[in-house]
């Protein structure tokens, strides 16, 4: 049994495509921001590449060091799934509208992607820069436990039926969830510096020319992250409307 | 120098296999819903 709210609405099947005019705020704006945000990452996609190439190559590190556009940008990606996901849980658990659960588990998906390429980009950095492809290094051993924190929730909602029971506890597990990313960010500093993973990234730490290819970088995760977020968010909508209308099918 | 492209392909890649499957699920859905 789940709560009945105003998503709880078919979708118009006369709809060209996607949730359908009565459907819930967050669905709308999913299916309104897919097709405009897409066409911004198709020019963003050659502009990021082109600024990438074009950067100065970095004195002591060379072209290994191009990561940088490209690993942290991936990293706040992951992070601003994670912090939606852990808001619209908090939202649920407070308006008890099935919109915000659902919102919660697109946010959290697109953030275990991001952070699987995060996941997936370090190593290859570390590989040519340690000569080594992972070390337990305190930044990379709490990156792996917040990425094992948010594939078990996506694990929960996968294997769980559904409802408001399971809705109510994943609720609860994103939002406890959400801490590690502040012990994540600031582990450098809790560890006095003493770690193998460079330190955080501040105004002016980057060399010159280096600027714009990051800018284009997190201009580009997020414009990524805000387009598959779309399309999560909107055939999340979809699966809703389809079980509403297979179960009164059911019913009748 | 292959690092750091293989970890650019990498990225391309999975972002547009999963976007892709989002897409195609989503053509899915909406083919079934006007049937």
């Amino acid at each position: 049994v789940t709560c009945v709210s105003a998503s709880d609405t078919p979708h118009d099947p006369t709809a060209d495509a996607g949730p359908g005019p009565r459907a819930a705020g967050l669905d709308r704006l999913a299916a309104r921001l897919r097709a405009p945000s897409g066409a911004v990452l198709a020019v963003l996609t050659v502009v990021y590449l082109g600024s990438v190439v074009r950067a100065p190559l970095d004195a002591a590190q060379g072209v290994i060091a191009k990561i940088l556009f490209l690993h942290p940008p991936l990293a706040f990606g992951a992070y601003l799934g994670f912090l939606l996901a852990a808001l619209s849980s908090a939202l649920y658990l407070w308006r008890r509208d099935e919109q915000f659960d659902r919102f919660a588990l697109s946010a959290a998906e697109v953030g275990v992607v991001f952070c699987s390429l995060m996941m997936l980009t370090g190593p290859i950095w570390a590989k040519g820069t340690w000569g080594k492809w992972w070390s337990w290094d305190p930044r990379l051993t709490v990156t792996l436990l917040l990425w094992f924190v948010y594939l078990a929730y996506l694990l929960l909602r996968s294997f769980s039926e559904g409802g408001e029971r399971t809705a109510r506890f994943a609720a609860v597990y994103a939002i406890v969830g959400v801490l590690l990313i502040p012990l994540n960010y600031w582990v450098i500093e809790l560890f006095g510096n003493r770690t193998m993973h460079p330190q955080n990234l501040e105004r002016g730490s980057l060399g010159p020319g280096m600027g714009l290819p990051f800018l284009m970088g997190n201009l580009f995760c997020l414009t990524a992250f805000v387009h598959l977020l779309a399309r999560r968010t909107e055939l999340e909508s979809l699966r809703h409307a389809a079980r509403l209308a297979w179960t009164r099918e059911g019913d009748a | 120098v292959s690092y750091v492209w293989a970890a650019y392909g990498v990225t391309f890649i999975v972002l547009l296999v999963y976007g892709g499957h989002l897409a195609r699920e989503r053509r899915e859905l909406v083919r079934r819903e006007r049937k």
